[in-house]
């Protein structure tokens, strides 16, 4: 299953249901109703006028899967889900949802310990205690492997920091 | 750099193996009537012997181990980045579609269609366009806001 049909699996069924509502509410009457009666658009083609009403609304049904991308995602990388979905809601032109993409935390792994999900940037498992990456032996902040000296407390770091798991 | 020279930085790589057929041929013609060079290609095959009789040190199954784990982290890092890459391209284009595609709509479900061809469009396009940039302002506010917000989340955990 390539990446993509992987990440449309996250957009949650109910997102699907409410675009697709959302699509008929606004292009039946439109297209049935409104549009053979508008002075300017009764004169298009009837197909124009179809691809006009149908075509621009598929933006709707595109704009409701992104928000149900938004909440599924956010839920799996354990950030706050309903804050994010609000936010891309009703921040206009998908704004909300650039800034979730940018702001996103990584996705959460497995502790290799035991096995429960947990953020990416936790230096311990906040479950069985197993340190989880590098840290400062002085301050406890995560370290990389490959610094001599931890940026935050200056203390030297040993020559073989590793982990425990 | 005379033929002589050429052929002399070749016989290392002759006594490895590690010539192409046509230089194999070059050198084979040159030491016919070159001795200094047949005792050089000797004293190289001689060296390349020795090291191929010395034992090949083999890596403990843990350093392969933890190699082959980080070079597959690092795999799916890049990979993840290249994803978020072509995320954020389609999403922002979307926002620019988005936008424009809501222009006409916004006409139309407000009875105004014909502005968009009729004297009221410079007026109209004012409108739009204020609102559109009021959109982005608020966006970017909303941006340094959740990002000053994030940081201090960081920064506590």
């Amino acid at each position: 299953m390539s990446r993509f049909m992987k990440e449309l699996r996250v957009i949650p069924m109910p997102a699907w249901i409410v675009g697709w509502f959302i699509y008929a509410c606004f292009t039946l009457p439109l297209f049935f109703f409104a549009v053979p009666t508008d002075p300017d658009m009764s004169k298009w083609p009837r197909w124009g006028q179809a691809l006009f009403v149908f075509g621009i609304f598929l933006f709707a049904v595109a704009l409701v899967a992104l928000i149900g991308y938004v909440y599924g995602d956010a839920k799996r990388r354990k950030m706050r889900a309903v804050m994010w979905t609000l936010l891309a809601i009703f921040i206009p032109y998908a704004i909300g949802i650039i800034l979730y993409f940018i702001l996103r935390d990584p996705l959460p792994k497995p502790c290799p310990a035991c096995g429960n999900v947990v953020k990416s940037n936790f230096p311990f498992c906040p479950h069985c205690g197993t340190s989880l990456q590098p840290t400062c032996p002085n301050c406890g902040k995560p370290a990389d492997p490959n610094w001599s000296n931890c940026p935050h407390c200056g203390q030297r770091m040993p020559a073989t920091v590793q982990r425990t798991a | 750099m005379s033929e002589h020279d050429k052929i002399r930085e070749l016989l290392a790589l002759a006594a490895a193996g590690a010539l192409t057929r046509t230089e194999e041929e070059q050198v084979a013609e040159h030491l016919r009537r070159c001795a200094d060079c047949a005792n050089e290609l000797d004293a190289w095959r001689s060296i390349a012997m020795d090291i191929c009789r010395l034992p090949t040190p083999q890596p403990s199954t843990q350093l392969v181990r933890i190699t082959l784990a980080k070079a597959e982290e690092k795999l799916a890092a890049q990979a993840e980045h290249d994803w978020n890459r072509r995320v954020m391209i389609f999403v922002v284009a979307f926002a620019w579609l988005l936008t424009a595609a809501s222009w006409p709509v916004f006409h139309f479900v407000s009875g105004d269609f014909g502005s968009l061809l009729g004297p009221q469009f410079g007026r109209a396009w004012i409108n739009f366009a204020a609102f559109t940039a009021l959109a982005w302002v608020a966006g970017g506010v909303a941006a340094v806001m959740l990002a000053l917000h994030q940081r201090r989340e960081r920064r506590l955990a």
